[in-house]
């Protein structure tokens, strides 16, 4: 072992305390960053082998105007046309419950095929054997009303048999289903994607799920690009062929936002990690100054002096990466939850079972947290080196240097903050958006010093009312020891500012949302079949039910909601799916729909003609519309143009949605059922009585979900806060490294301080006035911290509202706010901790003993 | 064609061939004719107990009260330049249950059914063969008498007009660069099989089919082979077999010879291989002559001696050459394929395929041979 290796192993031997800090800080920022990345992978892994199992070696499907397709498309098709490597799907999401059981299996995709067209797209359906052996029963299969088949998979996952009876729910629909097989697909991906779906015969799914006489879509196989235009060329009108990636697309599309917000978010924690890193290093390169001076006397080179330092950090990062990738897949499988549940609650319904090994995100990870150790013990390792050797016999006055250095260090913190202001101020992306806030919180980082020295002069004549002459002391020495604590209060200030920040927008935005649907529901019961939120756009009410709902006791007046998908054009570009509506009695309910700009009486009045649709805000905002332009869309006579009337605040929906106004569907859409009613009610009739009769009008046929406006304000406001949960649990994270940077802030004080208390008590201060002078002194530091950390966070606040919120979903809020709350939580995150962090280690240094404490240095 | 089991089991597999997945299951299900015919599964079912009387034109279409029909033509084929061409489509029903079901989908069915469609080019040394699949939904497949038609997709044999009726029909049927079209002037009486059109395949009553032939139509049409098309005159031999049951336990399979001479003879023999080895007593056939009089013969006045036997790249031990003779009426025939591979490598493995036939008078001929069963137990798939 060399003599530089030995030294370095004793220095971190001899200060495990600040040793481990700085391991767990790398290795909680390493876990966070990774388990974001493993849950929102996994969960978009999940949902493309889903769609490729289906999809089987489809190359493109064929989609209807309005979402369906009549059946006897798909027979001309093959009949007439002679397209045979195709074939029908009717899917739709069903609730599924085992007959007697108590808790519902879950929520699956029922899919309807047609095995006869199978081969050319789909291999598992070439299942063989059954449970007890013999062979699969294509009768039973086709004939039994109600048959369907699951993998082997699902039937053990679930204990489902063969024989099983299962009762679902589609829509409200509720039919009883029997397990007639237990696939086992010869692909695992492909089994996999099977996890959540139920297998039948295309005439059971038509049943089951309200669809007699239409199909969803038409799989098709398309080997040769030039059969691609030949076959669009032949579709019928109000059809549309659409390579099947997009489908796979669209919906990555839809959580790219959401998963790169979360990755960002992940990347926050990993960047206060990094300041603990610097700290550590170069609380112990200022440790071993002279150690260094007299290795460079011994001869010892600057670069061996470097690769020493760097070297420290690279293992410090290892031990650390290595602990973060372990305890990421930990907080994955616990992150996993509310991730998925979250993507269901606002995109598709997904399952993701288990947190898979992924060799690419563990790589990624492990390559930041090396990055971000090497990048942060750069600084400190060339300091080292530039230590002389002469100094073994100089006290070069650190604090000094120090000042001059930060002197220097205020211009560039502050031009940085500039930087990153234009950055976001001139940008458009959402990338540069978050490099422009790393770059200003890196520039406030930097700025945390001066703010302190300014801070604990501010506070000194406080000190000097509430402690003497001890208390002056106190906040004097705070600023003194900056060159040790400087990184650790900037970390701490990083960290809360971060909560500050991430306080603000989570309640800006719960703000906007309860403002907005305080204006929104304006109607007293709502009703619909039960739906998840993918569904809501497909789901229609039993005609028969349908036409009972306005005339239910007690209602005075009714909204119909005719909602549907499209495919569309805006701007050169495909979009695969609008979600449109298209509502009756729009009079009753136009007081809804708040234009973000213009005169809202002549936007509705122009919309109520049918001369102009109304787009919700996000809409605008994805497909960069504004009022007056025209997109397209495709209707039963192909893609026609509509005029943009006005844009509305809308908070439901992220992908946006197109009003078709009532004159303008009828002129360009084929008839379709209703998805949902607003219904008002009588004067003086209870809303929550009228929705438990609304719900009755579903009868046997089909089960209604009425709810009050009270009653989906809650509900809304539940999924709002489900939404944010993940948020919330990052910010939980940062306090904790927040914390771990305020006891490495004190082990550096601790320890580089121990002489001064020596003195201190050696001049005759009690013990008591020694821990009074150490907390007081941190607490001051702390204070520093969370004060600085309130405008920042702030600003952080603002950015995420104002610029990456709308980079990302195109909300505009309708209000910004800091609550007292977070502010006040953060002060006392800050300071308390500190405080409370200080109080043992005070109680070691006080009871050291006097000379002892003299001798050391 | 006494292939009604089989092709029944056929229909409960459903998955089509091709397909590389389906081998496991292939391999799986044993294709033994004995599972197929438990008592149950024929329950519900008309039987064909005893003689009946046809009635055209309703008999040339579907008969739904049976578990199993077929429509099938096969022929040989000349073009201009005597290019020489075998040709094969089938088109089956077949029944999953007696009760249709009651339900409210177009789809639901209790009917599968399924064609196959062969062209061998002799010229260009191979059989190009087809198989589908489908259900009578949304006019998908189906059977109609009058007007004839029956049809799986735009595959058919269809009346050319109503007027004619089954006296003009046209064949049509196309998959990938492969097409058919052929005009078929049906100019005689069918010819009834067995007793006056009951076709008993084993001693057990019941196990019989209604069948009837078409034993020579003349063809005229055009077939198509990547970008040539050809115009072609020919011979068709058509059959109509319906029935809910017809193998017993121990036979394996059949060798189906229909064979047209020039002299204006027509030769149809099946013989129903035991698992022993020999021919089943039920074994027949007819011999029908230019003046319109049919010969029908019992097995013992068959005598086929298998010559040649050719090894399948899949497996199979098929015979190749055979010598057919029928003393009493001092017929003495050697067959022998156009092609050596006329195997169909469907779900359900078989040889179909166009033969040369030839006599020591100097009669000449052609004609379709179906050899079935002959696939080893463990053959892979």
């Amino acid at each position: 072992m060399s003599m530089l290796t030995r030294i370095s192993r004793r220095t971190y031997a001899r200060h495990p305390g600040q040793t481990i800090l700085s391991v767990v800080g790398i290795a909680l920022g390493v876990a966070v960053v990774l388990a974001i990345d493993l849950t929102t992978a996994s969960a978009e892994r999940a949902f493309e082998s889903a769609v490729d199992s289906v999809g089987g070696r489809a190359t493109h499907e064929i989609v209807g105007g309005a979402g369906e397709i009549e059946e006897s498309i798909y027979a001309r098709l093959r009949i007439e046309q002679g397209l045979r490597t195709m074939a029908p799907v009717v899917r739709g999401e069903v609730e599924a419950q085992v007959e007697n059981a108590e808790q519902p299996a879950g929520v699956f995709t029922l899919y309807g095929i047609d095995p006869f067209a199978e081969a050319p797209l789909r291999s598992y359906f070439a299942f063989g054997t059954r449970e007890t052996g013999s062979e699969f029963d294509l009768s039973e299969f086709l004939m039994g009303p109600g048959a369907f088949a699951v993998t082997e998979r699902v039937g053990r996952r679930l204990g489902w048999a063969v024989g099983d009876r299962v009762v679902v729910e589609a829509q409200g629909y509720r039919s009883e289903l029997e397990l007639v097989a237990l696939l086992q697909p010869s692909d695992p991906v492909a089994e996999r994607g099977l996890d959540r779906i139920l297998l039948t015969d295309i005439a059971t799914a038509q049943e089951a799920l309200g669809k007699v006489g239409r199909i969803d879509r038409i799989d098709v196989r398309l080997d040769e690009p030039a059969r691609v235009e030949a076959m669009r060329a032949r579709l019928p009108a109000g059809v549309e062929l659409r390579p099947l990636a997009d489908r796979r697309e669209t919906l990555g599309e839809l959580t790219r936002a959401f998963s790169l917000n979360l990755q960002a978010l992940s990347l926050l924690t990993l960047l206060v990690g990094a300041f603990l890193i610097f700290n550590t290093v170069s609380f112990t390169v200022v440790r071993r100054r002279r150690a260094f001076g007299v290795l460079r006397a011994l001869g010892a080179t600057r670069s061996q002096v470097f690769r020493m330092v760097l070297l420290e950090a690279v293992l410090l990062g290892a031990v650390g990466t290595g602990l973060g990738i372990a305890l990421g897949y930990g907080l994955a499988h616990g992150l996993l939850g509310i991730v998925t549940r979250t993507i269901e609650d606002h995109y598709f319904t997904v399952s993701v079972s288990s947190v898979p090994f992924s060799g690419a995100d563990l790589a990624f990870a492990a390559a930041l947290g090396f990055a971000v150790c090497v990048v942060a013990a750069l600084a400190p390792a060339w300091d080292a080196t530039r230590v002389p050797p002469r100094e073994v016999l100089l006290q070069t006055p650190l604090e000094t240097k120090w000042r001059r250095w930060t002197a220097r260090g205020l211009v560039l913190a502050i031009a940085l903050v500039g930087v990153g202001a234009v950055v976001l101020s001139t940008s458009v992306g959402l990338t540069a958006a978050y490099t422009g806030l790393f770059t200003i919180l890196f520039g406030a980082a930097c700025i945390t010093p001066a703010v302190c020295r300014v801070v604990a002069g501010a506070v000194r004549p406080l000190c000097r009312v509430i402690l003497g002459t001890l208390g002056v002391h106190a906040a004097r020495s705070a600023t003194s020891s900056l060159s040790r604590t400087a990184v650790a209060t900037a970390a701490l200030m990083l960290a809360v500012a971060t909560t500050v920040g991430l306080g603000s927008m989570i309640s800006s935005f719960r703000g906007t949302v309860d403002r907005w649907l305080q204006f929104t529901l304006v109607a007293d019961v709502f009703v619909s079949p039960p739906v998840s939120v993918a569904e809501r756009f497909r789901v229609r009410i039993d005609p028969e039910v349908s036409a009972r709902i306005p005339e239910v006791e007690g209602v005075a007046r009714a909204a119909a909601y005719r909602r549907f998908e499209v495919a569309g054009r805006a701007g050169g570009t495909d979009l695969p799916v609008v979600q449109c509506v298209s509502i009756l009695g729009f009079e009753h309910v136009a007081d809804v729909f708040e234009p973000v700009q213009g005169e809202r009486a002549e936007i509705l009045e122009r919309a109520l003609e049918g001369a102009t649709v109304l787009v919700s805000e996000p809409f605008a905002h994805k497909h960069g519309l504004v009022v007056g332009d025209r997109f397209e869309l495709r209707t039963p006579r192909g893609l026609e143009p509509f005029e943009i009337g006005g844009v509305f605040y809308d908070y439901a929906s992220e992908r946006g949605f197109v009003v078709v106004p009532r004159p303008l569907f009828e002129q360009h859409f084929d008839p379709i059922g209703i998805s949902a009613y607003a219904l008002f009610a009588d004067v003086g009739v209870d809303p929550d009585e009228l929705a438990s009769r609304v719900e009755a009008a579903g009868g046997i046929t089909q089960r209604l979900t009425a709810r009050s406006s009270r009653g989906l304000r809650e509900a809304s406001l539940e999924v709002f806060d489900r939404t944010f949960q993940v948020t919330a649990a990052l910010r939980l994270l940062c306090v904790v490294v927040a914390f771990l940077g305020i006891w490495s802030a004190l082990s550096s004080l601790q320890l580089e301080r121990k002489q001064e208390v020596g003195v201190l008590r050696a001049i005759g201060a009690t013990r008591r006035q020694v821990v009074t002078w150490i907390t007081t002194r941190t607490t001051i530091l702390g204070l520093a911290a969370g004060l600085f950390a309130l405008p920042v966070g702030a600003a952080v606040g603002w950015i995420l509202v104002h610029v990456i919120n709308r980079r990302s979903f195109g909300w505009s809020l309708l209000s910004f706010d800091v609550p007292i709350a977070v502010m006040v939580e953060a002060l006392v995150l800050a300071t308390a901790a500190s405080l409370l962090a200080s109080v043992p280690l005070a109680m070691r240094f006080a009871r050291a003993k006097v000379p002892e404490a003299l001798r050391e240095s | 064609m006494m292939c009604s089991t089989r092709w029944a089991w056929l229909g409960m597999l459903l998955v089509a061939c091709g397909d590389p997945e389906t081998r496991d299951l292939r391999q799986a299900v044993r294709l033994e004719p004995r599972e197929a015919l438990s008592g149950d599964s024929a329950a519900g079912f008309a039987r064909a107990l005893e003689p009946r009387s046809f009635v055209f034109p309703e008999d040339h279409g579907p008969h739904p009260e049976f578990r199993t029909e077929w429509w099938y033509v096969t022929g040989n084929l000349y073009g201009s330049d005597r290019r020489r061409f075998g040709y094969q489509l089938t088109i089956f029903r077949n029944a999953l249950g007696a009760e249709a079901p009651k339900r409210r989908s177009a789809w639901a069915t209790r009917d599968v059914w399924f064609a196959h469609f062969a062209v061998t080019d002799v010229e260009g040394g191979a059989m190009h063969g087809f198989e589908r699949f489908s259900r009578p939904a949304l006019g998908l497949a189906g059977a109609t008498a009058a007007p004839f038609r029956v049809w799986l997709e735009d595959w058919e044999i269809a009346a050319v007009d109503t007027d004619e009726g089954f006296r003009k029909l046209r064949v049509r049927a196309r998959q990938g660069d492969v097409a058919l079209d052929l005009d078929l002037r049906v100019d005689r009486e069918p010819v009834l099989q067995g007793e006056q059109g009951l076709s008993r395949k084993s001693a057990e009553p019941g196990n019989a089919s209604y069948y009837y032939s078409y034993p020579r139509i003349p063809s005229r049409g055009t077939v198509t082979i990547g970008e040539t098309e050809v115009e072609v005159t020919g011979e068709t031999w058509l059959d109509r077999e319906w029935s809910t049951s017809a193998l017993a336990s121990d036979q394996v399979g059949w060798d189906w010879f229909a064979l047209q001479l020039e002299d204006g003879r027509e030769l149809m023999y099946y013989q129903m291989r035991k698992d022993d080895g020999t021919a089943d007593a039920a074994s027949a056939g007819i011999v029908a002559s230019a003046d319109g009089s049919v010969e029908h013969l019992g097995a013992d006045e068959f005598e086929l001696d298998v010559l040649e036997t050719w090894g399948s790249p899949r497996h199979a031990e098929y015979p190749s050459a055979w010598s057919l003779r029928v003393p009493t009426l001092e017929i003495e025939l050697a067959v022998r394929p156009v092609l050596a591979d006329q195997e169909h490598d469907f779900l359900v493995r078989y040889w179909e395929g166009a033969v040369d036939v030839t006599g020591p008078d100097g009669v000449r001929g052609h004609g379709y041979v179906e050899l079935t069963g002959y696939e080893p137990d463990d053959a892979p798939r």
